[in-house]
């Protein structure tokens, strides 16, 4: 039952790298927030600093209102879970679960009461007795999280945890991890660089880049309004489609165009009316487009006749369930790469024609990178 | 109910299924066998070349080229240790006379070794000291080494430095160059043992700790000049511990002092053993050790009070010695790996499934 508020948080290391600049976030109690991005942006720094593993250069930590800043870990009453699990070799399972409540000089039957109640939660009562050693990756990785919820935290903090794990266990504990949450009513601050489990886990997610939180938003808002093409090109696999374009206006500031190469798309009249900068004649600007809303059409479809260019395929990708289609398209410096269906037969080489829909599309100011498009 | 029922039906149906096809495989395997050794037979005479030769396949076998590289160390092994080893267990059980060209052994059952332990007071005298030593040695050695591989590791200005300087004597005291040093007093501190009163001391302590701890002052410097490997050995163990399990128990809430014991310690506990079996064989192969020296000077005694007998049934002795505080070493912290291993809390949680059930 916590609420984290981090106010202008700045980490510097000596030597002067500044690894996170002026962090702005308040975490409600019972939320689920995600901290994604690339390496090195600085995600797991400030969750570290948030558990107290890391100086906070300057800035204010308040946890449920009480300044943390200069609190030692194990008084803020919180819980971490490591990316390599971080269990205590030479200890059962059992007594890693348990060491957190015996250094705080809890009763023994309390603390095999807890112990054994987490285990039943997690799965792991028939693994008491072993060493991790003994353990499967997913299994540790239980032992980590159990070790976490015997202490009832108010704070959950999550590094990473399933990075180790092979993709199927990675998707079990995915769920398992979401419904831990849910039982257990607390607030989870959990860092990932990958995407997918940011979007399906999170309440709420922060985007980071270089230190600097880019957006703070739902995983729906954030698939579908990002405030700049990092977050567009970030969020979402395939990565969203860019693409240079020029803004034209026609037939007397009626239609406006988008032209690359010698192909032009005809923005869609609700896109063109969320455009927020007032001179867009002759601009330019990036394009984003996801690969959904690119659709291999025939000539005679009249719903993209308009907004149609040629493309050649290069690679297809089956994946099963849908196949992604790499194009090279006249004037766009990369593939534009297109979702179809299960059983699309294009071959690579072929010449086809791809239609995108533009009311779905994303408008970047070429320079700053911010996003035109008001929601 | 009715579905458990039928669920066993269905099970017994699948079991019933699967049998008959399982002996067919089995039928199958067996019946394919013989065709496939006549294939074989009849391509085998195509293929027979100088390929096919006992003697190539040995001479082009892995295990082969692997002999004849060991094979240096095995004869330098056979005849400079084996050989030897074998020969003084023979000698020691006899009176060895060398004369030009012969060598005469008469047998003489345990009388070099009676003698060694019963008469030679001087060797038993040796033998103790030595005991003795390893005894206020190796813990010694172990503990300073631990501590001081830990203030190296950690993130103080200058360990690099230090590093080298402890590192350092294991260098230059091989060979003869410690002793000219240890003649030289380099080894000893003046002064050291004014700091501590041992008179005083014996009125209220037992001799042996008052003993124990002059001891150790007078050789404080060659315990720090023997300890550069250990150190280097614990530096290695304490380097490759994870850091995120400190991290974990610091957020659990463990004192320095509790991590230590809890956590570095148990995890140490191969690289103590290690230390140990090493500080104790190098404290016994030391050049300068007196028991090493007795046997070498009675090895090479004119009077007839030694030779090659009595020196071999002495080395034999000190060699079981060796062994014994050895085994007992590594003994003790077997079991104190073990007393890791039954924790009080694994009984507790044992008894308490127990009342579960």
């Amino acid at each position: 039952m916590a609420s984290i508020s981090l106010k202008n948080i700045y980490k510097t290391y000596p030597g002067g790298v500044t690894a996170v600049t002026d962090f702005n976030l308040e975490i409600h109690d019972k939320e689920f927030v995600i901290f994604v991005g690339p390496s090195g942006c600085g995600k797991s720094t400030t969750l570290r600093m948030i558990a107290g593993l890391e100086e906070i250069s300057s800035g204010d930590l308040y946890i449920d209102d009480r300044r943390v800043n200069n609190v030692e870990p194990k008084d803020r009453d919180i819980a971490m879970v490591f990316q390599n699990y971080a269990l205590y070799p030479y200890m059962t399972v059992f007594e890693n679960m348990a060491f957190g409540l015996r250094l705080r000089k809890v009763p023994k039957k309390e603390i095999e009461q807890k112990v054994t109640q987490a285990a039943k939660i997690l799965g792991i009562e028939d693994y008491l007795k072993r060493k991790p050693k003994n353990l499967s990756g997913g299994q540790r990785q239980r032992v980590a999280l159990g070790r976490a919820i015997v202490r009832e935290p108010k704070v959950f903090l999550l590094d990473e945890p399933l990075s180790n794990l092979d993709a199927k266990m990675r998707t079990q504990m995915r769920t398992e991890i979401i419904k831990l949450h849910k039982e257990l009513q607390t607030t989870f601050v959990y860092v990932t660089h990958d995407q997918t489990e940011a979007m399906t886990m999170g309440t709420r997610i922060v985007v980071m880049k270089d230190g600097l939180i880019q957006q703070v938003d739902t995983p729906d808002n954030l698939y579908e309004f990002p405030v700049n093409k990092f977050v567009a090109g970030f969020i979402g696999a395939p990565q969203m489609n860019f693409i240079d374009v020029m803004l034209s206006q026609e037939d007397g500031e009626e239609s406006l165009y988008a032209k690359f190469g010698r192909n032009s798309l005809l923005i869609d009249k609700s896109t063109q009316k969320r455009i927020t900068v007032e001179e867009v004649n002759q601009r330019q600007f990036v394009l984003g487009v996801r690969a959904e809303d690119v659709y291999i059409v025939t000539g005679s479809d009249k719903k993209f006749k308009d907004s149609t260019v040629k493309a050649t395929v290069k690679v297809t990708e089956k994946l099963g369930n849908e196949t992604l289609v790499y194009c090279a398209v006249d004037g766009a410096a990369g593939d534009v790469i297109v979702r179809a269906g299960a059983r699309c037969n294009v071959l690579s080489g072929d010449e086809v024609l791809i239609g995108f829909d533009t009311k779905h599309i994303q408008l970047f100011d070429y320079d700053t990178e911010l996003n035109v498009l008001k929601r | 109910m009715k579905k458990e029922i039928k669920k066993d039906n269905v099970k017994a149906e699948e079991v019933s299924a699967t049998e008959p096809e399982v002996c067919d495989t089995a039928e199958g395997i067996a019946a394919n066998e013989p065709d496939k050794t006549e294939e074989v037979a009849a391509s085998a005479p195509k293929i027979r070349d100088k390929t096919e030769g006992k003697l190539y396949r040995i001479l082009h076998s892995e295990a082969f080229s692997g002999y004849m590289f060991l094979l240096p160390w095995l004869i330098g092994f056979c005849v400079f240790v084996a050989y030897p080893i074998i020969q003084t267990f023979i000698f020691s059980f006899g009176d060895v006379q060398i004369r030009l060209g012969e060598i005469n052994t008469t047998f003489i059952g345990f009388g070099n070794y009676a003698k060694a332990l019963l008469q030679d007071s001087k060797f038993t005298q040796a033998l103790g000291d030595y005991a003795m030593q390893i005894i206020l040695y190796v813990p010694v050695i172990t503990v300073v080494s631990l501590i001081l591989a830990m203030l190296l590791n950690s993130k103080l200005k200058g360990t690099g430095f230090f590093r080298t300087i402890f590192f350092f004597p294991v260098i230059i005291t091989s060979g003869p160059v410690i002793k000219m040093f240890i003649d030289q007093g380099v080894a000893s501190f003046p002064g050291i043992e004014n700091l501590i009163d041992f008179e005083k001391l014996a009125e209220t302590l037992p001799q042996f700790l008052v003993d124990s701890l002059q001891f150790l002052t007078s050789e404080f410097i060659m315990i720090l000049w023997f300890s550069g490997i250990q150190i280097l050995v614990f530096m290695t163990g304490l380097q490759k511990m994870d850091k995120s399990m400190y991290e974990a128990a610091k957020i659990d809430g463990a004192t320095k002092w509790e991590m230590f014991w809890k956590i570095t310690l148990p995890a140490l506990n191969p690289t103590i053993v290690l230390n140990v079996v090493f500080t104790v064989v190098m404290q016994s192969i030391f050049s300068l050790n007196p028991i090493i020296n007795k046997i070498q000077t009675d090895m090479n005694a004119t009077d007839g009070s030694g030779g090659y007998g009595y020196a071999s049934a002495m080395a034999w002795i000190y060699f079981i010695v060796m062994l014994v505080i050895l085994g007992v070493a590594v003994l003790i912290f077997k079991k104190h790996e073990k007393r890791l291993k039954t924790d009080r809390r694994f009984k507790l949680q044992r008894r308490a499934k127990g009342a579960k059930v």
